[in-house]
């Protein structure tokens, strides 16, 4: 039995008079009136087939272009981690898997949350390397210092986050966390372009001093080890990333209040 | 037909861990495990690893 492609509101996200309001960031969304209609219909359950065949025979479209324009907004929505989504079976296992591992979820600025959104990037990836590592060392006796390195990796893209979310606490700001398998990423609205440098900044900043302290402490472990995890930190500064785009870009104006 | 959604004030900011950095750590974890793979195959288990080795080990794997 084929079972559809359906999706949610994330709990987060209420309609109300044409705007979408997120009340986990307590911002809103102006919709066109296309959209306040595809999240009617996804109040109601409907399936993404179901919705687009309605929807282009409706307004007299082709299908394939009013799928287009629903996924789009679809992927809209799923940057902010507003969708859950249940693939259905018309695509492929693999493009499901794919679609799970890689839909952002999204999770309150809480301990349970953090953990939850940890576990999320970094868990499967975690037990997988160490079930590995484990039949390994049996096997064919890896050495300690690839366990270390890794562990030390992922520790230290914690690290970064962590440090994201002091700064977001210290400053007082609303935030949320959004996260997918390998992927963890603190979404917030900045006061002041100072908040947003500062909030950026401390990220990266957070993962090289962790680097640096392991560098200093360890024994086991190369100090090239620490220091080639810090290089992918440091970079984070650079304007081609996320942080180092918050860092230099001067694209909000300080506001008075 | 437009489907969309416009922040009404200023849109949020996402700071993540990019995924540059996530595939630079992979790409460290795969070479390093690469390297331990190398030299367990090639039987080379107490000798201690080094770039050297990792590479002499690939190419000895090549060359066989």
């Amino acid at each position: 039995m084929q079972v559809g492609t359906s999706a949610v509101l994330h709990p987060d996200f209420k309609v109300r008079g044409g705007v979408l309001h997120d009340i986990g960031l307590h911002t809103q969304y102006r919709l066109s009136t296309d959209a306040i209609r595809v999240l009617a219909d996804l109040g109601k359950g409907k399936h993404l087939h179901e919705m687009t065949q309605h929807i282009s025979r409706e307004q007299n479209l082709r299908y394939a272009e009013v799928m287009q324009a629903i996924t789009a907004f679809y992927g809209q929505l799923a940057r902010i981690g507003g969708l859950r989504v249940t693939w259905g079976s018309e695509y492929h296992w693999l493009l499901r898997l794919k679609a799970r591992l890689v839909w952002r979820s999204r999770n309150r600025l809480s301990l349970a949350g953090f953990i939850k959104g940890v576990w999320r990037a970094y868990g499967l990836f975690v037990v997988g390397f160490l079930v590995l590592y484990a039949l390994g060392s049996l096997a064919a006796g890896f050495p300690l210092w690839l366990l270390s390195a890794s562990m030390a990796a992922v520790a230290s893209c914690i690290v970064h986050e962590i440090g994201h979310i002091v700064a977001i606490k210290l400053y007082r700001q609303r935030a949320v966390l959004l996260s997918h398998a390998g992927y963890l990423a603190c979404m917030y609205l900045p006061q002041s372009v100072v908040h947003e440098r500062n909030i950026a900044a401390a990220g990266p900043l957070s993962g090289i001093i962790f680097c640096t302290i392991v560098m200093i402490a360890s024994h086991g472990i190369s100090h090239l080890i620490p220091l080639c995890i810090a290089i992918p930190h440091a970079m984070c500064l650079l304007p081609v990333c996320a942080d180092g785009r918050s860092i230099w870009a001067q694209r909000i104006q300080e506001n008075p209040s | 037909m437009t489907i969309a959604m416009t922040p009404v004030g200023q849109p949020p900011v996402i700071n993540e861990v990019g995924p540059l950095l996530v595939y630079a750590l992979a790409f460290g974890i795969a070479l390093g495990g690469a390297s331990a793979a190398a030299v367990a195959v090639c039987g080379w288990g107490h000798v201690s690893v080094s770039q050297v080795d990792f590479w002499k080990a690939l190419i000895k794997i090549q060359c066989k």
